[in-house]
């Protein structure tokens, strides 16, 4: 897993690329953690190149998205791919996140 | 074409990786769909990890069993363990209507294993687990 960051404005862009397996899902966990910590409210979570995602992944955006509820930020997740995607409407997260097709929209979203 | 592979197992989570090298082999050589190998991937993946930390009691090591079978029609898996009795057909669903605040982080494992593959069978024998994943393919 390897990962990467911008920021556009008020919005924060973590991208990853690769499994958020049990390895990956500590690595990204402990990397929104410090994003979190440095007072990030605003976040696009990049999964274009996210090719797996097993439960730890979805309790760490669990984790996250409720750190951000509580100060009122918001994440949305962009460029999920379909297996992903059912993973996470089985789950129940579909309609707890929003997730939007592109980078690009999820940015755009924020600024509207 | 059937082919059955077996892998004896150590109650260490870095076993997984055997695990997953194993499943994305059988995919290759069987031509089975990106799609539904990520269903198994995840489904054995929450399962060893399952056998590996919560089986045994921590710092005592010991070993399991994977059996692997995959025909043209139906790709089986038996896990077999000596761990402590667990079933995860009897394991309490989430409740997915909780509002996102309320939400516990885990307990999706299994109940994710349980929903993408066709069947998940339970059997305590003789003062083991055995756990029989069953996903059809097309």
């Amino acid at each position: 897993m390897t990962l990467s960051e911008e920021k556009t404005g008020q919005v924060f862009v973590l991208g990853m690329s690769g499994q958020i397996d049990r390895e990956g899902a500590k690595i990204f966990l402990e990397r929104l953690t410090h994003i979190l910590d440095s007072g990030e409210q605003y976040l696009v979570i990049d999964f274009t190149d996210v090719t797996y995602i097993n439960s730890t992944g979805l309790s760490a955006l669990i984790l996250v998205a409720k750190r951000l509820g509580k100060t009122r930020g918001k994440f949305i997740l962009a460029g999920v791919i379909d297996p992903i995607q059912k993973v996470l409407k089985i789950s129940g997260l579909a309609s707890l996140f929003t997730v939007l097709p592109t980078k690009a929209e999820a940015l755009a979203s924020f600024s509207n | 074409m059937t082919e059955k592979a077996t892998l004896i197992l150590k109650n260490d989570v870095a076993e997984l990786e055997r695990v997953m090298a194993l499943i994305s082999d059988v995919c290759a050589r069987h031509s089975i769909p990106p799609e539904t190998e990520f269903d198994l991937t995840l489904a054995l993946d929450e399962v060893i990890t399952n056998v590996a930390r919560h089986a045994y009691p921590q710092g005592e090591a010991h070993q399991f069993t994977l059996e692997v079978t995959v025909s043209d029609e139906e790709f089986l898996a038996r896990v077999e363990d000596d761990g402590v009795a667990f079933d995860p057909t009897a394991h309490p669903a989430p409740n997915l209507d909780t509002p996102l605040e309320e939400r516990k982080e885990g307990g999706l494992g299994i109940f994710l294993v349980r929903q993408i593959m066709t069947s998940v069978e339970y059997q305590r024998v003789a003062g083991k687990n055995l756990m029989i994943l069953r996903k059809t393919l097309a």
